[in-house]
Parts: C-alpha cells; sequence; structure tokens
C-alpha cells in the first residue's frame, strides 16, 4: 500500500511547488519591502539622536541593553523624557505663581543646548514633582514643540470640516440636478464641468491669488462691503487672505465629487423617485430624506477626499496663508519646519511621522473605502 | 402616508388653472428654474475659481504686474520668455483660431442645405451674432477689470472698462434679433422644405469670437514685433524656424497619405515621409541654439526639467505596476495584504514622505544612499544637491571618467525626484490596473489556453491589448501629474541643485511667489495650458489608433 501512495503524494508535492509562484511571491515580498522601507527608516531615525542620525551605520537606534558597543549614549542626556505627567508650580502670565497637575510637552534642557534650537525658549518652572515619564521621545516632543505641528494639525482638521460641510451641500445638490433632472444646457454644463479636471493647477492658482485678494479686501474693514452695508465681517483689511474662506470656498464644489456623486445619484433606481413623488415629495425633500440616507459611502468618500486634499496641498496655502499662522495647514507649517530646522535628519524624521501618523490610522481602519476611493481620482500633486 | 397621496392626487386632477407653473410649459419652467438653484452654488465657486481665472490669467499676463497691476506690456512676457519662437506659436494659434471659425461657418453652411435653405441664408445670422459678441465681451472685460487694480484703473493703465447693463441689454437685443433672422431665414426657404428652422446664431456667435481672436492675436503680435528691437534678427530666426516646422508638417502629410495606399507604395512613401522627418528633425535641433537666443533660459529649463522627469518616470512606472498588477492577479495569497502595502506611499502626505527621501538622499557619508553607493564601490555624491547629470555624477564616482562629460539627462537631484515619484505611484497604477485586469473576459484566456496559447502568448495578444485603455488612461494621468507636480519639488529643491529639479509647475510657482512677477509667471502657466493642450490633443490621436475598447 504505501509503495502505491507514496508517489502520488510526491507528486502532489511538487506540483504544489510551483516555480513561478514563488517567484512571483519573491518579487511581490521585495516591492512590499520597497514600499514600507523609507517608512521604516523614517520611524528608525526619529528615535536617533544628532549624532548617531547623522554617523552611525545601522538603521536601528541605540537601544540600551542590547547595543553595548559602537556608537556610545550619554543617557542621562540624550534620552531625556519629554513628555510627562506632573505637579508644576510656576508663574502663570500675570506672574502669579501657580501649582497644577499637567500633562508637559517639554524639550529637555540638554536637548536644547546640544542641538542649538533657533526660537525656543523654554519655560521656567519653580519645582516639579513627576508622576510618569515617557522616555525615548526627545525628538517628537522637539519636533512637535519647535515646528508648532499640533496647531497646524488642528488648522487642517478645521479646514477640512468646513470644506466638507460646504461640499456636501454643494456637491449634492450639484450632483443631484446632474443624475435626476432635465434642464436646458445639462450635457454643455456637464462637459465644461469634467473639462476642468484636465486643466493643470498652477494655471489657475496663480491668477487666484488675484482674485481671492481681491474679493477679501471687498469684505474686508475699510472694503467696498463695509462702505455700502454698514458692517464687514472681520476686522481685517483682508477676510479671506490668512483666513478659512480662502482655503475652502474654492474647493468647496471639487469637480471630481460632483462627478462621483453623480454616478452614485444615477444608480439609484427610478421607482424609488417614483413612490416619492406619489407621496408628495418634491426634489429637495427627495433628496434629503431619500438618496442621503443611501449614499453614506459616497460621500465618505468625498470627506475622504477634502482630507486629503487640506493634509496634503502645498502651494495654494503657501500663496494665502503667507502672512499668519492662524490657519497654516500642516503641509505648509511641515515644510517651513523641515526648511528652518536645518535638516537635522531625526527631527524632519519626527516631523514627519507626526504629519503621517493620522492619515496611516485612518487608512488602517478603512484601508478598502480609501483605496477605492482614491483610485477613483488620481488626485494629489 | 394615505393623506398625502389624496392631496397628490387632488392637484394632480385640478390643476390650477392660469397659474404660472401649471400646464406642460409651466413644470417644464419650474424644473428648470429648481435645477438651476440646485445647481447655483457650486456653478458659481466652479466659474470663478475653476474657469474664470484662465481668461483672468490671460489678462494679467499681458501687464507688468508685480503684486500690484503696473503698465500694459502686450505680449512681451511671452516674447520675453519663449524669445523669437513666440511670433510662430502666435502665428500657429491664430491660424488655429482661424480654423476653428472657418469650419464652424462651414458647418452651418451646409445644416442650411440639409434644411434646404440657400447656402448663404446663415449670413443673415452675422447680425444678432455680433450683438450679442459684443454684449458678452462687455460682460466679460467688466468681470476682468473686476479684479483690476484700482490704482491702476485710476491711472488709466487697465484696459478699457466694461459695461454689464450695456452688455446685457445689447444681449436681449441680440437674442430678438435672432428671433427676427430666423423669420427671415424662414422665408427664403423652399416651400417644400421643414417647418422648423435651425438657428444659426451659436455658429455665428462662434465664428465671431474665434476670427476675432485670431485677428487680435496676429495684429497685436505684428505690432510687437514691428516695435521689437531686434526686428531684423527675429524676422530671419522665424523664417528658418517656419522652414523647420513645414517640412516636419510636409513629412506628416506623406505619412498620413502613405497610410492610405497600396503596400508596396505605402513602403516607399513611408520611407520618404521618414527621410523628411529626420531631416526636418535635425534642422530644427541645428537652428535651435539660434532661434532660442534672447528667450528666458530658466523657462526652457523648466520645461526641459518636465520633459526629462516625464520620460523618466511614466514608462518604468507603468512597467512596474503592471508586472506587479499582472502576478497579483494570479492565484496569490495575501492579494489585499499586498494591495494595502503597495498602496501605503501613495496616501501618504506628500511633504513628509519627500522629507524622508530628502534624509535619504542628503550629501553625508553616512546618508542611506552614500551608504548604499560606498557597498557598490563608489564615493559619496551630492545627491538632491548635485546639478549635474545623473550618468556624468554617477560615473564619476565609480570612476568611469569617459561619462563624466555626459550632459543629456536628467541631473542626479532629478533622478532621485523621478526615484520618489516612482516609489509614491506605482501603488495607484498597481490598483488601477488590477482593475483593468478583472474587466478582460475570463472566457478569451480559456479560448487561448485551448488554442495551445503559452504564458507569455496570453498576456502579449489578450492581455496586453485588452488592458490598452487602462494603460492610455493612466499614461495620461501621469503625463499631465508630471506637469501638475508641485509638493515634493518644492520639498527636495536646493539652491545648490541649480533649478534643474525645477519642473514646470514649481518654476512658475517660485516666478511668483519669491520674484514677485505675477505678470510673467501666469504668462508662463498659460504657455504650458497650451501644451498640455496639445499635448492631450495628439495624446488623443494616437490612441484612437493603438487602444483597443472592448
Amino acid at each position: 500500500m504505501a509503495k502505491i501512495t507514496a508517489p502520488s503524494t510526491r507528486q502532489s508535492i511538487w506540483q504544489r511547488i510551483n516555480i513561478p509562484h514563488i517567484l512571483m511571491y519573491g518579487v511581490l515580498i521585495l516591492y512590499a519591502l520597497v514600499s514600507v522601507f523609507p517608512f521604516l527608516f523614517m520611524l528608525g531615525t526619529s528615535l536617533m539622536t544628532t549624532g548617531e542620525s547623522t554617523s552611525r551605520t545601522s538603521l536601528i537606534p541605540y537601544i540600551p541593553g542590547i547595543h553595548e558597543n559602537g556608537y556610545k549614549l550619554d543617557t542621562q542626556s540624550d534620552i531625556t523624557p519629554c513628555i510627562l505627567y506632573a505637579r508644576d508650580t510656576f508663574a502663570n502670565d500675570d506672574g502669579d505663581l501657580v501649582t497644577k497637575n499637567r500633562f508637559i510637552v517639554d524639550i529637555p534642557q540638554k536637548a536644547l543646548e546640544i542641538q542649538q534650537y533657533s526660537n525656543y525658549s523654554r519655560p521656567i518652572i519653580e519645582s516639579r514633582e513627576e508622576y510618569f515619564r515617557l522616555p525615548f521621545l526627545t525628538n517628537y516632543c522637539a519636533a512637535w514643540q519647535l515646528g508648532k505641528l499640533g496647531k497646524f494639525m488642528w488648522n487642517s482638521i478645521r479646514i477640512t470640516i468646513i470644506s466638507v460641510t460646504g461640499t456636501v451641500i454643494f456637491a449634492t445638490l450639484a450632483a443631484y440636478a446632474f443624475a435626476r433632472m432635465k434642464f436646458a444646457g445639462k450635457d454643455l454644463l456637464f462637459a465644461i464641468l469634467l473639462s476642468t479636471l484636465m486643466i493643470p493647477g498652477i494655471v489657475q492658482t496663480l491668477p487666484n491669488v488675484i482674485l481671492v485678494t481681491r474679493i477679501g479686501e471687498i469684505f474686508g474693514s475699510n472694503g467696498w462691503f463695509a462702505q455700502h452695508m454698514g458692517f464687514s465681517f472681520c476686522a481685517s483689511k483682508n477676510c479671506w487672505i490668512n483666513n478659512w474662506p480662502a482655503l475652502t470656498i474654492p474647493f468647496m464644489a471639487p469637480a471630481i465629487s460632483i462627478f462621483l456623486l453623480r454616478q452614485h445619484f444615477q444608480s439609484i433606481p427610478e421607482e424609488l423617485w417614483d413612490a416619492a413623488r406619489i407621496d408628495g415629495a418634491g426634489h429637495l425633500r427627495f433628496l434629503i430624506q431619500v438618496v442621503l440616507p443611501i449614499s453614506k459611502s459616497a460621500l465618505f468618500v468625498i470627506l475622504l477626499f477634502a482630507f486629503i486634499g487640506a493634509w496634503n496641498e502645498l502651494a495654494w496655502p503657501l500663496l494665502v496663508t503667507a502672512g499668519s499662522e492662524t490657519w497654516r495647514p500642516i503641509a505648509v507649517g511641515l515644510q517651513a519646519f523641515f526648511s528652518e530646522e536645518g535638516r537635522i535628519p531625526e527631527l524632519q524624521m519626527a516631523g514627519s511621522m507626526i504629519a503621517i501618523l493620522p492619515v496611516l490610522i485612518l487608512y488602517a481602519i478603512t484601508q478598502r473605502t480609501f483605496i477605492e476611493g482614491l483610485s477613483q481620482s488620481g488626485l494629489k500633486g | 402616508m394615505t393623506t398625502q397621496t389624496v392631496i397628490g392626487r387632488e392637484t394632480a386632477v385640478k390643476p390650477v388653472p392660469g397659474g404660472f407653473f401649471s400646464g406642460h410649459r409651466g413644470r417644464l419652467l419650474r424644473e428648470n428654474l429648481t435645477a438651476y438653484l440646485f445647481l447655483a452654488p457650486a456653478l458659481s465657486i466652479i466659474f470663478t475659481f475653476g474657469i474664470f481665472p484662465i481668461l483672468f490669467a490671460g489678462y494679467v499676463s499681458l501687464y507688468k504686474w508685480r503684486i500690484k497691476q503696473n503698465e500694459w506690456r502686450g505680449l512681451t512676457n511671452y516674447i520675453n520668455a519663449m524669445g523669437d519662437i513666440a511670433y510662430v506659436v502666435f502665428f500657429i494659434i491664430a491660424l488655429a483660431l482661424a480654423a476653428i471659425g472657418i469650419v464652424a461657418a462651414i458647418k452651418a453652411g451646409k445644416k442650411a442645405r440639409a434644411k434646404s435653405l440657400p447656402v448663404y441664408a446663415p449670413l443673415l445670422s452675422i447680425i444678432p451674432g455680433a450683438v450679442i459678441t459684443y454684449g458678452l465681451v462687455q460682460i466679460l472685460l467688466r468681470a476682468i477689470t473686476f479684479f483690476a487694480w484700482e490704482s491702476a484703473i485710476e491711472a488709466g493703465e487697465a484696459a478699457r472698462l466694461g459695461n454689464v447693463g450695456l452688455g446685457l441689454l445689447a444681449i436681449l437685443i441680440g437674442v430678438a434679433l435672432s428671433l427676427g433672422a430666423q423669420q427671415a431665414q424662414q422665408t427664403l426657404a423652399a416651400a417644400d422644405g421643414p417647418r422648423i428652422l435651425p438657428n444659426f446664431t451659436v455658429a455665428a456667435v462662434t465664428v465671431l469670437i474665434s476670427l476675432g481672436a485670431a485677428f487680435l492675436l496676429s495684429r497685436f503680435a505684428y505690432n510687437e514685433l514691428q516695435a521689437s528691437e531686434r526686428y531684423g534678427l527675429a524676422v530671419v530666426r522665424i523664417r528658418y524656424l517656419s522652414g523647420a516646422l513645414l517640412i516636419l508638417a510636409v513629412g506628416y502629410a506623406i505619412w498620413q497619405w502613405a497610410s492610405k495606399q497600396q503596400s508596396n507604395l505605402k513602403l516607399a512613401l513611408g520611407i520618404v515621409s521618414a527621410t523628411v522627418f529626420i531631416a526636418g528633425g535635425v534642422w530644427l535641433a541645428t537652428i535651435w541654439p539660434v532661434v532660442s537666443m534672447d528667450s528666458d533660459a530658466d523657462f526652457y529649463q523648466s520645461l526641459s526639467v518636465t520633459i526629462w522627469y516625464s520620460l523618466g518616470t511614466v514608462p518604468v512606472q507603468l512597467a512596474v505596476s503592471m508586472i506587479l498588477a499582472y502576478m497579483l492577479f494570479q492565484n496569490i495569497k495575501a492579494k489585499g495584504l499586498f494591495r494595502v502595502v503597495f498602496f501605503i506611499p501613495y496616501i501618504a502626505p506628500a511633504v513628509a514622505t519627500a522629507g524622508i527621501f530628502q534624509a535619504m538622499f542628503s550629501l553625508r557619508d553616512a546618508s542611506l544612499g552614500n551608504r548604499l553607493l560606498g557597498a557598490l564601490g563608489g564615493e559619496s555624491v551630492r545627491w538632491l544637491q548635485e546639478p549635474d547629470t545623473a550618468i556624468a555624477a554617477l560615473g564619476q564616482t565609480f570612476g568611469i571618467d569617459s561619462l563624466a562629460n555626459v550632459t543629456l539627462g536628467p541631473s542626479l537631484a532629478l533622478a532621485v525626484v523621478i526615484l520618489y515619484n516612482i516609489w509614491v505611484y506605482v501603488g495607484y497604477d498597481t490598483v488601477i490596473f488590477l482593475a483593468g485586469l478583472g474587466n478582460i473576459p475570463f472566457t478569451l484566456y480559456e479560448a487561448g489556453k485551448i488554442d495551445g496559447a503559452n504564458r507569455w502568448q496570453l498576456f502579449r495578444h489578450i492581455t496586453l491589448p485588452l488592458l490598452s485603455p487602462t494603460t492610455y488612461f493612466l499614461s495620461v494621468i501621469s503625463v499631465i501629474g508630471t506637469f501638475k507636480a508641485f509638493n515634493h519639488i518644492y520639498v527636495l529643491r536646493t539652491p545648490a541643485a541649480q533649478g534643474t529639479i525645477d519642473a514646470a509647475s514649481v518654476h512658475f510657482f517660485v516666478t511668483f511667489q519669491r520674484a514677485a512677477r505675477f505678470g510673467y509667471a501666469t504668462s508662463m502657466a498659460i504657455m504650458l495650458f497650451i501644451i498640455i493642450l496639445i499635448l492631450y490633443l495628439v495624446q488623443n490621436r494616437i490612441a484612437a489608433r493603438s487602444v483597443h475598447y472592448g
């Protein structure tokens, strides 16, 4: 019996081991490594000290107890805690001494001396009682503090929220009209809409700066609007530049979102509309009560576009937030941080990590929607 | 529910008599009004910030505009950027505009004949057409000068202001006149002809606008040439350049003609056209340094950087991603996981990932790129700060002196940018290719297998041709993407690289922001727009021949 079964199993093993298949796995795994390698490099470098990142020959940072020879760290000064929860006594803005429990993101004094951070002054603390500390994150704290990344991130989120709100309202209405209504000039308008996708952004960006500046002046504190209506929308001379309208309003009707929503709305069966009309609903009621609840996935893709746009866009915010940081988004902040901090690799990598992390987390949660949504757009400049 | 139904039925049975929105016509009107109400916000944003800027860019580019509007410069910005080549380009554009107008006129004539009208009947529509065109120009001028600087208007530097009221009035009169013209045309119609006549007003407006634009452009260009300081030289250059272009055009015409002939003649003519092409190309290459003198070298450098950038990224990117997608499409485990991993570089913020590449390819001896070179036995190079060509720089570190003087090809700095671009976009292209592969019917592969085709033959004769729409789409997206490329280049650029990685968009941006030369930067952006338009048309034409749909 055994003599008969043996060759058959051997054959099946040979059938299973498929040389081209192994080769394919090899290539695919190799490219997967290529894809993630720069991120690993970033992670490794972001945990190093300046000495390590510029002269160390390994990609893995010094870990006490593992790396005993080679580059020797001064564990007292190099790896200093920077996030802690402590009971601090310090002088507040009015000069009074206060005692408070608080989370602190702080750059260690030693790191400040070594790296000569330019525009950062350490807050003075009278006394400190530590509850716990997070070591190894010196660079992250430095990048967070020096690059003001938290502020810029919050700005990007605010911009996303405003532009998504606008986009959902305007794009939904327009997409619905294109999908469900009959009106004169529909095909022409739709063709114009699609043709805007082909226009290179820079042709619009440059003149738009002038347009937005002028529009902002009209609504500004001593502009046309204030002179004729007696009140103005903002205290400054220009209401749009360095402010949220310039960053969001021009992006509230993205052609690609309108196009995708229209495709989605067209796939909704005609019977639903008939039923709604018999029940006495008009277009707006039908749109709000029937269409929107069943279009959540499409709306999520639009939200994703707005988020990626707000997180990635560099050229336009560079032009319209040049004068103030109040609304400067993360991409501009990070770029400025890169060029200001003299290209210190580990700080740069920590900054990149901070900017990438939220996107990576969102991607990990919703990768399927992310991939399908973004591959429909060819977005990203 | 039920009460609503009853109410709905009642109104349906008893429409309000005489109401403005009742009856078939009223319902149509209401539907139109609602639709435009729905569209109004989105359309106003798209027109204001998407389409109008292009017209406005045209206006800005005619001025010296440094933050504030200064004096009128006509086409000087364009000529400063392109050199005397600009005159030839203007002539070609004017010719194209005139061709559009003439084609529209001929079409109108044909349409008239099809409706048994005399061919000259549409000429009558010129009158309302002219009035409407006048109105449109008035409104457009007002819209454009609305954004001009007040001080410039006061100083008389801004071009003529339009008048919206006058424009609207003209359009109203024009529409009324067009109805009259339609009536008049009806009397010209043959008695047995069809009752409903076409309206030729739109055609007339098209003809007037395109011919007018062609006329204005050629007049501007001619005046500019007359006033030029190097008039004689310019004329000689124009003559040379148009000669070269003419030769190329003749070569193309012969080739077109050849493709319609029988096989033997086709071959002979093909050889002839190839010869003509090569001759024209060689001539163009020899005269180019002369004709492009007196131009902005940075402008041409930014274009050539863009071209090298395209050539370096698009083919490699498409080939790699096609191979990966083809592999993923086989029976592979963890397909989804691979897809997710490949896509990570694409979703990560460009500024941050460009920062990673900046650190990996810095000029330090310990940077990753230099350590890699060291492992291969070369010396350190300056990577992103190296303006020399990649071949020369890499040849030098490996001690191949014969390569040290190569000046053709992208700079080493640009090579890093190309590498970055490939790394980012392969994942995206792979996902699109995977979708394309999924659309190929499986039965075709079965049929191929029955016919005894091997794996390569299946790929070559089924996958590749049926994937060509996807390949075409991706190549269009990628080429346009290289023209748009901004974020990563802006992060990776260093003064030491001497602008060798400043692709078109970045160069224009820097001219605009750092040098504050608004007029000049927009004129360059418009030239880029025209180049992309031409590229798009050419790509479309090529695709019409070689892309297999279905």
